[in-house]
């Protein structure tokens, strides 16, 4: 059997693609959502506005979640509090703009298109040697080879947080596309399952039954549901709807 | 019911999820649907989800949206009272974002955060009440610039840094100890 392993040296000497791939990851993640917002209709206006306010509330929310989450130690990225900080950005552009029917459908477009941010930002981490997962020399094993510290053979978690989350993006495009009412939550809930599910092959797991983001996810399970809840029960008060 | 809005004849009045709506003929052109505000559901139908003042509008008998069509008509008479309330708000914003400034510039972030943060919510409170308001549209504008600035510093410290780091490193393995 053909052990194929993953060298990778962590010193770079020019650019690291990390911030490369984070860059990369909001330019093509805010290109879906703008993308899905014009087609759907959404006024061109409300869409150029949500890529200004997005990227600023997401990397806010991502430093922000990190470094209370650490005790106010070190400042870091966090996947969701970027996310968190897409969502507040969405919520807000189409607040303002106050069109009924436009927030659920830019919601919708942001959940599309997260998936996909999220994997192409993954690949920046494997590069990186962070948000590396437990130790592992089997197949596909990543070697990290640094001037820093030793060699070490990892499970190639990143990778599959890539693949898994490439897969969930193209799932919701097909469920869009054959006009599933379910694809938004489909989405969604994927999503929170990956990355729950996937936690457990991270090093920073290791001793924990359930790690930080794990119970992040819960919250966002518990969110979805109740949002969904709420959403059914509503009632447009405003209108004082007549049936015709 | 059948209701002509605008260019855009022979539409459904339905009740969607909740909402009142107005859904066109299948035959009509994406384009003229997204000119007038329609927006495409994730089941497929386009859709134009109706404001209060449309809505009285069709509730009163009437079934075409032209010249006929008034929103003032049916406008809130208290508009101007939540123009003054959106000034306050947009007042105290800035009075938050004043205050929040000095502990930034000495590096004591829990503060920060905590008038930023209110400074931010009474700036998207005042635009969500009357969002032609001018004041906090300025406001909001310039939170956005600060908030784009910071972010670009966040990431100039941070390759700086590392750039430190690595210099540092590479500085101790280029030692070598004689013997």
């Amino acid at each position: 059997m053909i052990a194929m392993k993953l060298h990778i040296n962590t010193d770079y000497t020019g650019i690291s693609p990390y911030p490369i791939m984070i860059i990369l990851s909001f330019i093509v993640g805010l290109f879906v959502q703008y993308y899905f917002n014009v087609k759907r209709g959404i006024n061109k206006n409300t869409s150029c506005k949500l890529i200004l306010i997005s990227p600023v509330m997401s990397v806010i929310c991502a430093v922000l979640l990190t470094y209370y989450s650490s005790g106010r130690k070190y400042f870091g990225f966090s996947s969701i509090g970027g996310l968190v900080g897409m969502y507040m950005a969405t919520l807000i552009s189409a607040i303002i703009e106050r069109k009924n029917g436009e927030i659920k459908i830019m919601l919708e477009n942001c959940t599309f298109a997260l998936p996909l941010m999220y994997s192409i930002s993954k690949i920046g981490c494997l590069f990186a040697g962070c948000c590396h997962g437990i130790e592992y020399s089997g197949f596909l094993s990543v070697h990290y080879i640094s001037n820093t510290c030793a060699e070490m053979a990892l499970f190639p978690v990143q990778l599959l947080e890539t693949i898994a989350f490439f897969i969930i993006f193209v799932v919701g495009i097909v469920l869009y596309k054959m006009h599933s009412r379910k694809s938004l939550y489909v989405t969604f809930g994927l999503s929170v399952s990956a990355k729950f599910i996937i936690d457990f092959f991270r090093e920073s797991h290791n001793g924990k039954v359930l790690s930080f983001n794990q119970l992040l996810c819960l919250i966002l399970w518990a969110v979805m549901i109740a949002v969904s809840w709420l959403y059914k029960r509503r009632k447009c008060g405003r209108f004082c709807l007549k049936r015709n | 019911m059948v209701v002509n809005y605008y260019e855009v004849k022979n539409c459904r009045y339905e009740i969607y999820d909740n909402c009142p709506v107005l859904f066109p003929p299948d035959d009509t052109a994406e384009s003229l649907l997204r000119e007038y505000g329609f927006v495409k559901l994730i089941d497929g139908r386009w859709c134009k989800f109706l404001s209060v003042t449309e809505y009285q509008h069709i509730l009163h008998g009437n079934v075409n949206f032209d010249i006929s069509y008034n929103p003032l008509k049916y406008t809130d008479s208290e508009n101007t009272g939540n123009n003054r309330f959106s000034n306050i708000l947009s007042i105290l914003s800035l009075i938050c974002f004043a205050v929040g400034i000095e502990p930034f510039l000495v590096m004591s972030f829990t503060p920060v955060f905590v008038f930023w943060g209110f400074a931010i919510a009474l700036v998207i409170a005042a635009r969500v009440i009357t969002p032609k308001n001018i004041f906090a549209k300025v406001l909001s504008i310039l939170y956005i610039i600060v908030g784009i600035i910071i972010t670009i510093l966040i990431i100039i410290l941070i390759i700086a840094c590392q750039h430190m780091c690595d210099s540092c490193i590479n500085a101790f393995n280029d030692c070598h100890i004689p013997g």
